[in-house]
């Protein structure tokens, strides 16, 4: 069976939604708190803490830490490596959507 | 493989979605204009310092605007530069369009009173471009300030009442975009 085009330039670790929702978001702004990725990506507190914690392990993220009103607030934003990877995974994507529309129905 | 592809559509659906709502007009901006053109259009009744309100405004409110499109983005959780010095140009170039149009009239080759329709063209053209690159509810100002600008061109008198118009449409896009910030965090 011939390999599909696009599917080994896939990242594993952005084919899970929310990674992949995270970094999409954090590729379109410069930073992004905590409280939003949670309300965009309608994610509980935990799994996106957990989500996030496997990002900035791999690299891919960076997080920093701010005071506003005295309440701590938590600010990510992608990393070096993180652009670069999200923009393989998505052109991947890309030439899979490709490939599949030109399958014969 | 079709499942696979049903599935991996669905989630970028999704996540254009949840982009599409980090790009939204700040709900203070919009307030800040309605104010800048109701007052406005009983400005311009009064001829004599017309040009020089509408000259400070555009400026003051460009400044202003850029200022609370950095302060919405700080308070919301999302900042991008590109995002605000991509909005600061797009309103920079209808602003510097707009002072190009009032200098043709200080040279003599544009009628003063063509001057306040060619303005309101340019707004009307600014927030087309926006609902057609950012956010589609620009059109609704769009429509606004194009019916405006063929009001004051057509029926003498009028500014007053496209003003007002204008500047309640334009603090009803506000209301608007506060309702749908405050119904996503509560």
């Amino acid at each position: 069976m011939s390999e599909v085009a696009g599917l080994s330039d896939l990242d594993r670790l952005l084919e899970h939604r929310t990674r992949l929702g995270i970094c999409v978001l954090l590729s379109r702004n410069d930073a992004m708190t905590f409280r939003l990725l949670r309300d965009l990506l309608d994610e509980t507190d935990g799994n996106l803490g957990a989500n996030l914690s496997k990002l900035e392990e791999a690299g891919y993220v960076v997080a920093r830490k701010e005071y506003e009103d005295r309440k701590p607030v938590t600010w990510y934003s992608l990393g070096a490596r993180g652009r670069q990877q999200v923009r393989a995974h998505l052109a991947a994507l890309a030439a899979l959507v490709r490939e599949a529309q030109q399958e014969p129905r | 493989m079709s499942a696979t592809l049903q599935n991996l559509a669905r989630d970028l659906a999704f996540l254009r979605q949840a982009v599409d709502r980090t790009a939204r007009m700040p709900p203070a901006i919009y307030f800040l204009w309605a104010v800048i053109v109701g007052v406005g259009g009983v400005v311009v009744e009064q001829r004599t310092w017309a040009v020089w309100y509408w000259l400070g405004a555009s400026v003051v409110g460009l400044l202003a605007s850029a200022y609370l499109g950095w302060r919405h983005g700080v308070r919301m959780g999302a900042v991008s530069r590109e995002r605000g010095v991509r909005a600061v140009l797009h309103w920079g170039g209808i602003v510097a369009a707009v002072f190009a149009a009032t200098a043709l009239v200080w040279r003599g080759q544009l009628a003063v009173e063509a001057v306040s329709g060619v303005a309101l063209l340019l707004v009307s053209l600014g927030y087309y471009l926006m609902g057609v690159h950012e956010d589609r509810w620009s059109y609704v100002p769009a429509v606004l300030a194009l019916g405006a600008a063929v009001s004051v061109t057509m029926i003498p008198g009028s500014w007053a009442v496209a003003g007002v118009a204008c500047a309640a449409g334009l603090a009803l896009m506000g209301v608007l975009e506060w309702t749908r910030e405050r119904r996503r965090h509560v």
